[in-house]
């Protein structure tokens, strides 16, 4: 269960994807909910877990417990989504819930306001593809 | 004869004559028309099953293809999920995730339904609550769903999509028959001879005799015919439960409507080897603040069969409480 989502895909012998991969749907995890309670929450937002709230609501489900975490140490929404294996619309509900309750504090990046920042995400994109 | 060939067992019409004839008076002419009128009988019976066995394989074929084809259809879902930002196009994928994993429930289903074989085998052991998530997904009212925390316990692999779609096919029954306001929960305890989920809805509930319709048809899947079309459901549970010798059990629920308890056998269970480093400790209201589980009853001398007959509660559940023209429609099982 650690891992979050990823739980299955430990076997490098598999051909094809594990079963879990394949067997679990993301649109479960939120019960079909896409749209964020939150509403700056961007790729590069940073989530800490809040302070006192370590020991994490029986309510949460499992990736939720997995993102409380994670978020023991700062990390960004796309990090979340990455380690969690979970399409980044999933992760924005999930953070977002649990910013509203407090469990989790969220950074936005000061500047200027959000999505102005398309031609840096490009060349950030661009200057990634050149590493690689 | 007419029995094992229905099984799908090989019987030469010629060697089964029944009554061995010595005498040729009207007695031994009677014998004879008699084995005459069983080597008829027969030979049509073997003609049947060979049909069947077409048939079934005719299912198998088709079926397979489908199977592939939504699960390359599912690849591409998920690598459109990943990326999309968009919360609007976003819940179209999923609605279409949605369907093209019902699809695929369907596909397998058909796959179990033609008896030729099992599902493709994983051999790595699977997370038990990853198996039910699968199963909530392929649900068609999936958001109505609540499972409570299921521990560490991870599931065969060989059983993991058998057992996916047999507690599909349970928690669908549950929220086609309850009111859509209500939830259905899954709640998970180990016994004494496995782990037993209990997956119990708010629906009005059958009558005893439904109930006791209901649980032999579990008990007994019979050779796939027309009659098993209109009642999928309850026929792939049955022959995934036989086939893994998994317990299936209909009861009345105390909030009204049924509780269906599933036993999976230890032999398919074994305990995580990686202990999350984060999981929490098991939720105090959870299951353990339920109502206590009838061990006893679970443990009974029924347990080697793989299902048990209803028992019923009379004392806390008025048989009439169903009654009526509601009952006869909650009879009915999934699909």
């Amino acid at each position: 269960m650690s891992g979050g989502v990823g739980t299955g895909d430990g076997g490098p012998g598999g051909a094809g994807r594990p079963w879990s991969r394949r067997y679990r749907r993301p649109y479960t995890v939120t019960g079909g909910r896409t749209h964020p309670a939150h509403d700056d929450l961007e790729l590069e937002t940073l989530v800490q877990a809040a302070l006192g709230a370590s020991s994490p609501s029986t309510r949460l489900g499992r990736e939720q417990r997995s993102i409380a975490a994670l978020c023991q140490e700062v990390v960004s929404v796309a990090e979340i989504s990455a380690r969690l294996d979970l399409p980044i619309g999933v992760t924005r509900v999930l953070v977002g819930d649990m910013a509203l309750e407090g469990l989790v504090l969220l950074y936005r990046p000061r500047s200027a306001p959000a999505r102005s920042d398309l031609a840096l995400l490009e060349r950030v994109l661009y200057g990634l593809r050149n590493i690689s | 004869v007419i029995e094992r060939l229905q099984r799908g067992e090989v019987v030469d019409p010629d060697e089964e004559a029944p009554l061995q004839v010595g005498s040729r008076d009207e007695i031994g002419q009677v014998a004879r028309a008699f084995n005459e009128v069983h080597r008829v009988a027969t030979r049509v019976a073997t003609e049947q099953a060979a049909l069947r066995k077409s048939i079934g394989d005719l299912f198998h074929n088709l079926a397979r293809r489908s199977q592939g084809l939504v699960d390359r259809q599912l690849e591409l879902i998920d690598e459109l999920e990943r990326g999309e930002a968009d919360p609007n196009r976003l819940e179209e994928l999923f609605r279409i995730d949605h369907l093209a994993t019902r699809m695929r429930r369907n596909a397998e289903n058909l796959v179990v339904l033609s008896g030729t074989e099992q599902l493709r085998r994983w051999s790595e052991p699977v997370p038990l609550a990853d198996v039910i998530e699968a199963a909530v997904a392929e649900v068609e009212e999936y958001a109505r769903v609540r499972v409570t925390a299921m521990g560490e316990l991870t599931l065969s692999g060989q059983a993991a999509s058998d057992v996916a779609h047999l507690l599909a096919e349970v928690v669908e029954n549950a929220t086609s028959f309850s009111p859509p306001s209500t939830v259905v929960e899954v709640v998970g305890s180990p016994v004494a001879s496995g782990y037993v989920l209990e997956i119990e809805d708010r629906g009005l509930g059958m009558s005893d005799a439904e109930l006791i319709e209901a649980n032999k048809r579990l008990a007994t899947p019979s050779a796939t015919d027309i009659a098993v079309s209109r009642m999928m459901g309850f026929h792939v549970v049955g022959r995934l439960a036989a086939r893994h010798g998994i317990g299936v059990q209909l009861r009345h629920s105390w909030y009204g409507g049924v509780t269906a308890l599933v036993l999976l056998p230890d032999r398919l269970l074994s305990q995580a080897t990686e202990q999350a480093a984060f999981a929490p400790p098991w939720p105090a209201n959870g299951a353990a603040a339920r109502e206590p589980f009838p061990l006893a009853e679970v443990t009974g001398p029924a347990l080697a069969t793989g299902v048990y007959l209803p028992l019923r509660r009379h004392a806390a559940q008025p048989s009439d409480r169903a009654g009526g023209g509601d009952a006869a429609e909650a009879g009915e099982p999934v699909e």
